[in-house]
């Protein structure tokens, strides 16, 4: 445990917070016949980079901007329906599972972001880095905030006359 | 003496650096290890990526292309060696896929200008707040005459966070 309750440790942080706690929590409005192009939208109108698809309430797959630069390389059609190309079973957290957990399981699979399911195994949102990093961020206000950038602290020539 | 900030080899009895000019003197401990270290050490030891460089004139298509075939979501623009744009994943979400017909415009046109740098002394802590504060997802890393040199990403960050904490837990020195 911390020494000094007010600056509580990270690897406690990182083992006690649940995914639930940041989750982004989603609408799922997608399913596998939905478009391409009708993925895309949903992820402006979400301002998310990805976007789960879901059958009668459950998890299906997920579709990513990453997907999207694929298609675009590969000369796909927009038109084509989400079952072709999305990322079927995605590798999904809990609610409950604690966010070290979360951070390993994207590190380990190389993933930016993982579908959230509860216990019942229904999707309920997406954690992703950047909700960690702020997380994060946010419990270091003193050690990250404080950070001067060494380019600015310096002065490369004499200022004045 | 080594730097604590950038692990440069000093004359011993400095007082500041030679290559980063922070103080040599130990500071004081103000939280967790884990905090401390992200405080201490620069983004160097992420072993950033060497970036990829386009030029401004390149066609969306072919920086996508680009993208894929290096598999990687952001690209830096280059003119006069100098970083003066980036393009990433993002802005194809939100500026290219609503209308195809814009992968033929020259990516100067939808990549952001002038973007946020740092340099390789700086602190992780650093690198983190203002990825946070910008909401990026990578960072470009350029020299003194901000010619990029590398670029991170916040993943990065927290597989460093991922692997100190292991090592914290099992007992190994940070």
């Amino acid at each position: 445990m911390s020494k000094d309750t007010n600056h509580p440790e990270l690897r406690s942080l990182l083992e006690v917070t649940e995914v639930g706690e940041i989750t982004i929590s989603t609408r799922p409005t997608l399913n596998s016949n939905d478009t391409v192009a009708q993925a895309a939208a949903e992820m402006r109108k979400e301002s998310h980079g990805s976007a789960l698809i879901c059958e009668d309430g459950k998890l299906v797959g997920i579709i990513t901007e990453r997907d999207l630069i694929k298609f675009i390389s590969d000369g796909f059609d927009f038109d084509l329906p989400l079952t072709e190309v999305m990322t079927k079973k995605p590798v999904t957290v809990t609610t409950h599972d604690t966010l070290f957990y979360a951070t390993e399981s994207m590190h380990k699979g190389g993933y930016r972001r993982l579908p959230v399911i509860d216990k019942n195994g229904n999707p309920v949102g997406i954690i992703d880095v950047k909700t960690i990093s702020h997380f994060l961020v946010e419990h270091f206000a003193t050690a990250v905030y404080n950070q001067a950038s060494h380019d600015n602290t310096i002065a490369k020539n004499r200022e004045g006359a | 003496m080594k730097c604590p900030y950038c692990a440069h080899d000093n004359i011993p009895g400095s007082d500041l650096c030679d290559a980063c000019h922070q103080p040599l003197t130990p500071h004081e401990s103000n939280g967790s290890e884990l905090e401390e270290s992200i405080i201490r050490h620069s983004i160097s030891v992420l072993c950033p990526k060497d970036p990829i460089e386009i030029n401004k004139n390149l066609s969306v298509r072919e920086a996508i292309n680009k993208m894929t075939d290096h598999n990687i979501g952001c690209l830096l623009i280059e003119e006069n060696d100098q970083l003066i744009g980036i393009f990433t994943e993002r802005d194809v979400l939100y500026k290219i896929s609503d209308d195809l017909s814009k992968l033929n415009d020259p990516v100067e046109k939808h990549m952001t200008a002038s973007p946020q740098s740092i340099t390789k002394f700086d602190s992780i802590a650093y690198a983190l707040h203002e990825m946070d504060l910008g909401g990026y997802r990578h960072l470009p890393i350029v020299d003194d005459h901000s010619k990029p040199t590398g670029i991170i990403s916040v993943r990065d960050i927290l597989r460093f966070l991922c692997v100190k904490f292991a090592e914290l837990k099992t007992g190994l020195e940070a």
